[in-house]
């Protein structure tokens, strides 16, 4: 059944804080840094409040409020927590502990570029270059998406089958703090959708004792990381069905890929996050030129869906990769390479050419992404299979 | 193609540009339209010459950028004139709104060679009479729905009550409210 | 000196090799498995406590990072006692006794 949507204006930090306070997470540990700081603002506002019954734990450090996090979920809590650029940085040790031990965090990112020089705006790649930290890994495009997918993560990272944490991606600025029209669900739905505790399968219990984090040696150690991977597999499919599950009581529907006028195109932009916005209103102005180019959208980063972004890019001639991200002496963008190999020696694959663009919040103009389409184009009449470049720089 | 109105506001630090471009979208959200509303963050400092922007449509839209071609222009003080070139981008045929004291063809002067529709209202003393304070950042959208009727008056008027009532200033709320109506009505 | 009793499950776990699919996940292990190592033989030097001296103020039970170290009651009164199957002789407790009742030794078996 869809729930009849209860509409407000929050910006993307502010969506994320009023999903995770209808969720009432058991524990949020956090530690505030911009733009993810509205979130723990207004979330520390609702446990004053009183309108959640979250144990709030300010803590000294991201590093440690991801340590806080672990712990409190190996008690069984159902916990949430938000960061940025550096403050992920920091937590990135503890988030192979909160994989390896299994527990189902849910983390919001506020993407925003990494230091030096500081910069305080919108960029991705603090987040990618997670990728193998074994944490499910999501892009939102809008204050709406962030919303949502702050109400599907707890559901696919604690599912039985799963179990791993889970973080997704809003942009710094031009998600974070704009203002948006959000179609919010009642709390009703969310308590239908969401069990109202988490599911435990191995938990600190003193009445039956276990130890966690205990030394792994050669013996057992690649068992316990193959687990992981087979639970990354799993979640692929858990993550389809919780998406589809969540459709029908929003009447938004989420798939884990997002195609546009893709059907009949010749061309496509492939993008995630607020990039691809952009890119769907390039892909209009192009279709109104009677350009055969579409867009797909990658919600979904880990685990990377590969087969299915093959299937919707069957037989188009060449696509470009617009990568706010940034990776150096790499042979492709970071999304890029993932793609590449994805799509590597399989029949009917478009040329991959990777963009990196947007860094550190710099605007990619309509019109250069029009360049860069009809840079793709003549690569690909060139016979051109793989580029690499930066675009929207003063050399 | 979904027809979208791209609002920019031109300010200072601390005239509520941020409140204004936030509360223009909450207005248009009432209506059931679709909003992106956002300030250029940079350093802020009191006084500094800051932008907002509101970006308004019936439908649904794509874009997540800074307004760079507005269609609309909102000057909210007086002394960026002739220092900021508010003016940059607007679309032509655009509207530039102005919180402006003296002559038209004085501040038409300021717009040599723009192609847009030069409106004016002395903003800052409605402010001062009616908030007792000069803030004219709500006072110039009142104005500014007078010639660009992008939500109703009475939605904007009662986000900006709502607002005023939520930090505990309900009676700002009011005064806001006599100003902006005010404004609407002497705007030329 | 007290039964250490190894969990049954820990004893097949390291007798049979689990595979991923029988292995609890997150590398989560029962309760007691500790007794399962036995790092006794780790070091030459042990503690030999000397009953007379020992005045059983628990300090070497709490220093002990290995909970090697037993308080028993011998003739009515509490005494320290080592447990060799898993003392990896690392003289915490001798340097911390107050009463100089424990001496590190090398034992040939």
């Amino acid at each position: 059944m869809i729930y009849e949507a209860i509409i407000m204006g929050m910006t993307g930090d502010e969506a994320v804080a009023w999903a995770a306070k209808q969720v009432n997470p058991d524990v949020v540990p956090a530690y505030p840094i911009t733009p993810q700081t509205i979130i723990v603002e207004r979330f520390s506002d609702y446990v004053n409040d009183g309108l959640v019954d979250t144990a709030f734990v300010p803590v000294e450090s991201e590093h440690s409020a991801m340590s806080a996090s672990v712990g409190a979920s190996a008690t069984g809590a159902r916990v949430f927590t938000a960061t940025a650029s550096a403050g992920l940085a920091l937590m990135n040790e503890i988030l192979y502990v909160a994989s390896g031990l299994r527990l189902p965090i849910v983390l919001a990112v506020a993407n925003r570029a990494l230091s030096a020089p500081i910069n305080i705006h919108a960029e991705c790649t603090d987040q990618l270059v997670t990728r193998d930290a074994s944490w499910i890994s999501l892009f939102g495009e809008t204050a709406q998406e962030a919303y949502d997918e702050t109400i599907m993560a707890f559901k696919i990272g604690e599912h039985p089958d799963v179990m791993l944490p889970v973080m997704y991606g809003i942009e710094g600025f031009i998600v974070t703090h704009a203002l948006e029209r959000v179609d919010t669900l009642p709390d009703e739905a969310i308590r239908n959708f969401l069990p109202p505790k988490r599911e435990i399968s191995h938990v600190l219990d003193p009445s039956e004792a276990k130890t966690f984090g205990s030394l792994v040696l050669q013996d057992y150690y690649m068992e316990i990381k193959r687990q992981q991977e087979e639970a990354m597999e799993r979640a692929y499919h858990v993550t389809k069905e919780v998406m589809a599950e969540y459709s029908e009581i929003s009447g938004r529907k989420y798939e884990i890929l997002e195609e546009y006028h893709l059907d009949d195109a010749e061309y496509a932009f492939v993008t995630y996050g607020a990039t691809a916005g952009n890119a769907k209103a390039v892909v209009d102005l192009l279709r109104a030129k009677g350009e055969k180019v579409g867009a797909l959208k990658i919600r979904m980063f880990r685990p990377f869906p590969g087969n299915d972004i093959y299937e919707a890019l069957k037989g188009k001639k060449a696509v470009a990769i617009l990568d706010r991200s940034a990776t150096f002496g790499s042979p492709g963008t970071i999304v890029q390479n993932d793609l590449a190999s994805a799509l590597y020696m399989k029949q009917g694959a478009p040329s991959l050419h990777g963009f990196i663009n947007g860094l550190g919040g710099r605007v990619l103009m309509h019109e250069e992404k029009e360049q860069i389409y009809d840079q793709v184009k003549q690569y690909h009449a060139d016979g051109k299979t793989h580029t690499q470049e930066w675009v929207g720089y003063r050399s | 193609m979904v027809e979208i109105k791209d609002v920019r506001i031109n300010g200072r630090g601390g005239q509520g540009a941020v409140t204004s471009s936030r509360l223009l979208g909450e207005a248009a959200i009432i209506e059931n339209q679709y909003v992106h509303a956002f300030p250029n963050f940079g350093p802020e400092r009191a006084g500094a010459p800051v932008t907002a922007f509101t970006r308004i449509s019936k439908e649904k839209f794509f874009e997540k950028t800074e307004v760079y071609f507005p269609d609309v222009v909102c000057v909210i003080d007086p002394s960026l004139l002739g220092k900021v070139d508010v003016a940059s981008g607007l679309k032509s045929g655009g509207t530039i709104i102005c919180n402006y004291a003296g002559e038209m063809d004085k501040l038409k002067s300021y717009f040599k060679g723009v192609d847009a529709k030069i409106h004016k209202v002395d903003a800052t003393k409605i402010a001062i009479a009616e908030i007792g304070k000069n803030i004219p950042n709500m006072v110039m959208l009142g104005a500014l729905l007078k010639v660009e009727p992008l939500v109703k008056l009475e939605n904007l008027i009662e986000v900006t009550r709502q607002y005023f009532t939520k930090i505990g200033k309900a009676s700002a709320g009011d005064q806001n409210a006599r100003a902006m109506q005010k404004a609407y009505d002497e705007v030329q | 000196m007290k039964e250490k009793i190894i969990p049954e499950e820990f004893k097949e776990w390291v007798s049979e090799k689990w595979g991923t699919a029988k292995l609890p996940i997150g590398g989560t292990v029962p309760y007691h498995s500790s007794f399962g190592f036995k790092t006794g033989d780790w070091s030459a030097l042990k503690p030999i406590i000397d009953h007379t001296t020992c005045t059983g103020c628990m300090d070497c039970f709490y220093y002990c990072p290995d909970s090697a170290i037993e308080i028993v009651e011998i003739e009515g009164k509490r005494k320290a006692v080592a447990d060799f199957d898993y003392c990896k002789g690392c003289s915490l407790c001798a340097k911390h006794c107050k009463f100089d009742a424990i001496l590190m030794k090398e034992m040939k078996e």
